[in-house]
């Protein structure tokens, strides 16, 4: 009985040991994972980083789990893996890539968000990346675009400014999708009313 | 004429008059239904924030944020028992909210309210700024920081509801944000008009300073895109902070 107590005893204790409670704020790791995505790289002799928004992003994020040391370190190792492969695609920015390329960034990016239970999605019509938890709740929301260092503006291969999506459209929220619709429609409904009212009087 | 033609021809004045009276009452009606119905589908998205709005202005019964709609609502409001919110005091003798106490909202949760009484401005506030967001209040950035976390807090709304009394926006204006773990408050430093994707009309890298940034489309009133935004600057001039470092175990 004495043993079976002691067993049980160990037990629940080792259990308490390997249990961390959710702590808010970020810790050591997470810190340490900040820290990697702060850090410039020089691509084709610029110095690039992430824009601000996307590490905040990250930094929110953490601030709502508590990742451990394991985490940080399969994360920074598969980062890692992805700067030096977008390193060597030669490429001036991810959106400069070839449609091949970016898909391996983006399974890179996916193989990184399974390390904490979460998932990628591409959203082809607006060009960005959702990162989500396994519930499909947005954690991150970017478009996959690095900046330059010191303007902090990315461009394109024509020289073209990319929008990093900050700032949204906070315009009338007009449909111009459903306008052209019912326009169409109302055009078609007034056409075939015409016509038949003109058969009519013909008649 | 013989009978027969007769009875023939009354047959067919009888079945004229028959589809007559068919083409102008169930065709008009058709047509209606129709085109009521495309109208209906395709605009009430547009029209539903105006609407809501309108509710808003002539409703004259308390707002019950308790209330959940179609997104998660996190926000109890404090006012009446401020003392709730565990306070730890720090080494610089500065009492700072308890971070265990803070529940950091997720995207899409409803976290807060934003109060601009000068600009007739009084909506939900939401972590994340996406449609959902705006069309039932202000969207805070999600790539920006909660107020009292410390650095910019990046608030957009649409210019044809609940941001439109921003263009009343002036210098020394106060701006009121409420949250579950405190109530900020924000002093307006100044206006501008920039274009949306222009990167100095923001900061987003991480600072102490305690920055209110709120945004919507420009000009005021215009229908449709726009690549103006009128920005309102503002920055925190009471609240207690947020401790952000992770509490020792």
């Amino acid at each position: 009985m004495k043993k079976v107590s002691v067993i049980l005893i160990a037990l629940l204790m080792a259990a308490t040991t390997v249990i961390t409670a959710f702590a808010a704020g970020i810790n050591d790791s997470e810190q340490a994972v900040l820290d990697e995505l702060k850090k410039s790289i020089t691509v084709n002799g610029v110095e690039m980083v992430w824009p601000d928004a996307y590490v905040n992003q990250a930094e929110n994020f953490f601030n709502t789990i508590d990742m451990t040391e394991d985490q940080k370190t399969q994360i920074i190792s598969i980062y890692k893996e992805g700067t030096d492969y977008f390193l060597s695609t030669g490429a001036s920015n991810i959106p400069n890539a070839t449609v091949a390329q970016r898909r391996q960034l983006f399974d890179i990016l996916t193989k990184i968000m399974n390390v904490v239970d979460g998932t990628a999605s591409y959203n082809k019509s607006a060009g960005d990346v959702s990162l989500l938890d396994k519930n499909g709740t947005v954690l991150l929301d970017v478009v996959p675009v690095l900046v330059e260092k010191s303007s902090g503006k990315a461009v394109d291969s024509d020289g073209k400014q990319i929008d990093t999506g900050v700032i949204k459209t906070t315009g009338a929220n007009v449909n111009y999708t459903a306008i052209i619709i019912v326009s169409a429609a109302v055009a078609v409904i007034l056409a075939g009313g015409l016509f038949f009212v003109l058969k009519k009087k013909k008649a | 004429m013989s009978g027969h033609e007769h009875k023939s021809r009354h047959r067919h004045k009888h079945r004229h008059k028959k589809s007559s009276g068919l083409n102008f009452i169930i065709l008009p009606i058709i047509f209606f239904c129709a085109t009521y119905l495309i109208i209906y589908f395709t605009l009430s998205p547009i029209f539903s924030p105006v609407i809501n709005e309108a509710r808003l202005l002539f409703s004259d019964s308390k707002k019950d944020y308790s209330k959940k709609d179609d997104f998660n609502n996190i926000f109890v409001p404090i006012e009446e028992n401020p003392e709730s919110v565990p306070v730890v005091t720090k080494k610089d003798g500065k009492q700072y909210v308890d971070n265990e106490s803070v529940v950091f909202p997720r995207y899409g949760d409803c976290f807060g309210q934003l109060i601009m009484e000068d600009c007739d401005i009084d909506c939900k506030l939401f972590f994340g700024d996406d449609s959902l967001a705006l069309r039932n209040g202000a969207g805070m950035y999600n790539g920006s920081f909660i107020p009292g976390y410390g650095g910019t807090t990046l608030v957009g709304g649409h210019n044809s509801t609940y941001f439109n009394g921003l263009k009343n926006a002036e210098a020394g204006q106060k701006v009121l944000i409420k949250t579950s773990y405190g109530n900020f408050t924000y002093t307006v430093t100044g206006t501008d008009v920039k274009k949306y994707n222009d990167p100095t009309a923001y900061d987003l890298s991480s600072s102490d300073k305690s920055l209110l940034v709120m945004y919507t489309c420009y000009p005021f009133d215009e229908l449709g895109l726009t690549s103006s935004r009128f920005f309102v600057y503002a920055e925190l001039t009471d609240g207690v902070m947020i401790n952000r470092e992770e509490a020792e175990e």
